[in-house]
């Protein structure tokens, strides 16, 4: 029998409560599971890697020499999601990402929020990603963030928390669809009657997110998904979003600028463009506004933006939302801008660039998890408490030299889910990326994309670190 | 003093290029101390030119040719009537340690030009031992002390620096162009805490009506940096010429240094092969003249 040996040692467990009872939503699933033996499990297991393989769904670790394609780590165990408590999130991710909105309108325009002093004009005008070229230029329907990737923790408590918003361009959609793909596979009886919320119309609803954003309010736009190529980490995703959208897969050469408008190359002719869902960074989306070096944007695209002529999603900037320093005014934007109270928690945050923070964090600096402010995937961060002596030095010579470019935060204990390890289930810390679609309405896909630290007594989910992920199930029920 | 200006960026390609994308400021500013009579831009192959003012108040042309072409060229014209404003006395008498203050309180306003920028690392003078701004000093007079030992201590020459040449070389070796001048009076303002922005403009390099009177400036192109008094005006010194900016001076942009004024910025497709002329020429004109 599985979960024999099982034990939360203290953390809190998303299938145990502390004294050790299964968690009702869980109950079903751990019905199931009881009937299977480890060498049935086993085998459901290298059937749903086998296919994953066959179906090319890999990611490209940078900076490994042993072949940078990888399969993403699948592990069969569910996360699962009462639905109470779903709402519960919605409601918080909702709110926050309105907020996130209006804030970009506003730092783009009438800066009302550095005038009223509710954020340092500092921590704004020293952001990487604020881009003074985008001041005062009209965004259709005044959403800048149009995709969303929020990363929830829980803590001790089990409350959630949000890590970090994702405002540039997030990735892993594609491994929440095929991970329910999958589970379906795994458990083509059980599936159907566990009363799990489906997630398959994403791409439709990220479809109508664009279509709805056209310029103009065009009917009828014309989309398409701007990739900067195969060699990035996430071109299987722009493939896959782009073939369930049923729109076209670009490269920066197959789009030209005309007369401040977007033409596509096609085997026709020219073809107009009206929406640009890029998987690009604002830094080599067109080489003549920004890195003239770059080889991978659409030089002129910036001023046919400017036009009017073309949207693009997210718009540029956005990643200003998602700096790790402004990240700590979240609560105070849903304040100032929508008069309410945040209804998401987020982790406490110390400012490298601050003096009273600073003095705390270098005699604090092995206690703490240390953050680049303008980094994602996992890298530029330390966390204290797990690393060497020499790791933290280093970063204590990073932070004296660039103080503002830092963050720390308390760690926090990530709850623990129970993950396959050789034979049995052993407890694992996860999180969880819900993806939030800004459009006519704000959707969430129920569920997100769950990521587990597959390393016993990891706190790293990136896939780039030695994560994998699970299927989120989120119930019509809370049983 | 009326000045026609004109100002001829052309490339010439190997191989003709497929297509060309580029952001143009070259538009002089109108303001207290020179008004535009008249302007034009002239673009060939032709092409359909917009315009936007930028974030630091730069009027923007940019245009794109679509189709191949050989060569391309763009030539700003302007008539300009400048005359000098000097800085009323008491923003110049006003102690270092008072003008400090004033700039504190104004930090929103001024913060993006009192960081480091692209062009503007604040660590790479060290080497210059020099204490510019003590906190007695009277603002006006360390400001000008500034500019004179940068004209005092550095060569102007051409040819042997770039764009790309850091602050830090300039100083060891000790010359550049003005340019280099001006970013490294940036670095040293910015890093005593005085607001400061770069400028790039023309000069009248020759007076027509005196002798043996050659100010210098890369044939006519020029750059120069402003500083912020208390009291809300922006106040141009030259440090190529110790000189403040007066009425032979053409002001077109500003921004933190040179790559938010770049005059010509854009990217062709075709091969890397090309060659780049650029022609700016300055005459003074009669006062009666359109």
């Amino acid at each position: 029998m599985f979960f024999d040996k099982y034990s939360t040692d203290g953390f809190f467990d998303e299938m145990f409560d502390e004294t050790g009872a299964v968690r009702p939503h869980y109950r079903a699933i751990l019905e199931r599971l009881s009937t299977l033996t480890e060498d049935k499990y086993e085998l459901k297991r290298q059937a749903v890697d086998l296919s994953f393989l066959r179906q090319g769904i890999t990611f490209t670790v940078y900076g490994d020499d042993e072949g940078t394609e990888k399969i993403f780590p699948f592990d069969l165990m569910p996360r699962i999601i009462p639905q109470s408590e779903w709402e519960f999130l919605e409601r918080g991710l909702t709110q926050r990402i309105q907020a996130l909105n209006m804030f970009l309108k506003d730092v783009y325009s009438e800066q009302r929020i550095i005038k009223e002093g509710i954020i340092p004009a500092s921590y704004i005008l020293s952001g990487k990603h604020f881009r003074r070229e985008f001041m005062n230029v009209d965004i259709p329907r005044d959403i800048y963030i149009h995709i969303c990737g929020t990363d929830l923790i829980r803590d001790e408590k089990g409350n959630y928390l949000v890590l970090e918003d994702n405002a540039r361009s997030p990735s892993g959609v594609s491994y929440l669809l095929e991970n329910r793909q999958a589970m379906k596979r795994a458990f083509p009886t059980f599936f159907p009657k566990a009363g799990v919320r489906p997630v398959e119309n994403y791409s439709e609803e990220l479809l109508n997110t664009l279509q709805y954003v056209a310029p103009n309010g065009k009917e009828d736009p014309v989309c398409v998904l701007l990739t900067p190529g195969h060699f990035n980490s996430a071109y299987f995703e722009h493939c896959f979003l782009a073939r369930q959208m049923g729109i076209e897969i670009v490269e920066g050469s197959d789009l030209v600028v005309r007369d401040f408008k977007v033409y596509m190359r096609t085997t026709q002719g020219l073809q107009q463009v009206d929406v640009i869902y890029r998987r690009i960074d604002d830094d080599f989306i067109d080489p003549s506004v920004f890195r003239p070096d770059s080889m991978l944007g659409v030089p002129g695209l910036v001023n046919a933006l400017r036009a009017g002529n073309v949207n693009i999603a997210n718009a540029i900037g956005t990643g200003i939302a998602d700096d790790k320093l402004i990240y700590a005014f979240v609560p105070d934007m849903i304040r100032f801008y929508m008069s309410e109270e945040p209804i998401l928690g987020q982790v406490e945050t110390f400012f490298a660039s601050e003096e009273k923070d600073f003095t705390y964090i270098m005699e604090n600096l092995d206690q703490l998890v240390v953050k680049s402010a303008n980094e994602a995937g996992g890298y530029g961060m330390l966390i204290g408490p797990k690393a060497s002596k020499k790791e933290v030095e280093d970063f204590r010579a990073m932070i004296k030299a660039d103080p503002r470019n830092f963050i720390a935060q308390p760690p926090i204990m990530l709850s623990r889910h129970p993950t396959w390890a050789k034979g049995d289930f052993e407890g694992r810390h996860v999180d969880l990326r819900p993806y939030i679609l800004c459009g006519e309405k704000t959707s969430i896909v129920p569920g997100g994309l769950t990521r587990v630290a597959l390393n016993k007594g990891s706190l790293v989910v990136n896939s780039s670190q030695g994560g994998g992920s699970k299927d989120t199930w989120v119930l019509y029920s809370d049983e | 003093m009326r000045f026609r200006v004109s100002h001829t960026t052309e490339y010439k390609y190997a191989v003709p290029a497929s297509e060309s994308f580029a952001e143009l400021r070259v538009w002089p500013q109108a303001n207290a101390s020179q008004k535009i009579l008249s302007r034009r831009l002239e673009v060939s192959p032709e092409a359909r030119v917009d315009q936007y003012v930028d974030y630091f108040g730069n009027n923007v042309e940019f245009f794109s040719i679509p189709y191949r072409h050989n060569s391309l060229s763009v030539t700003s014209e302007a008539n300009v009537e400048t005359c000098t404003v000097q800085p009323p006395q008491s923003m110049l008498e006003v102690s270092v340690g008072e003008a400090r203050q004033i700039f504190n309180s104004r930090r929103y306003q001024l913060f993006e030009f009192m960081e480091p920028s692209h062009h503007v690392p604040l660590d790479q003078h060290k080497r210059i031992r020099k204490k510019f701004f003590r906190q007695a000093d009277a603002y006006g007079e360390a400001l000008l002390a500034l500019n004179e030992w940068i004209y005092r201590n550095f060569d102007y020459k051409s040819g042997e620096t770039s764009i790309s040449t850091p602050i830090a070389d300039v100083v060891a070796q000790r010359r550049g162009v003005c340019q280099d001048f001006a970013h490294l009076m940036l670095a040293i303002l910015r890093s005593n805490g005085i607001p400061a922005r770069y400028v790039s403009g023309y000069i009248e390099a020759y007076d027509p009506e005196v002798t043996d009177s050659a100010l210098v400036g890369a044939a006519a192109s020029h750059a120069w940096v402003e500083v912020y008094l208390p009291g809300g005006m922006w106040w141009g010194l030259d440090p190529t010429n110790n000189q403040t900016a007066g009425e032979r001076h053409i002001e077109v942009a500003f921004g933190r240094d040179y790559s938010d004024v770049a005059p010509m910025r854009g990217t062709y497709k075709g091969a890397t092969d090309q060659r780049l002329n650029v022609i700016v020429s300055l005459e003074r004109t009669k006062e009666d003249t359109k």
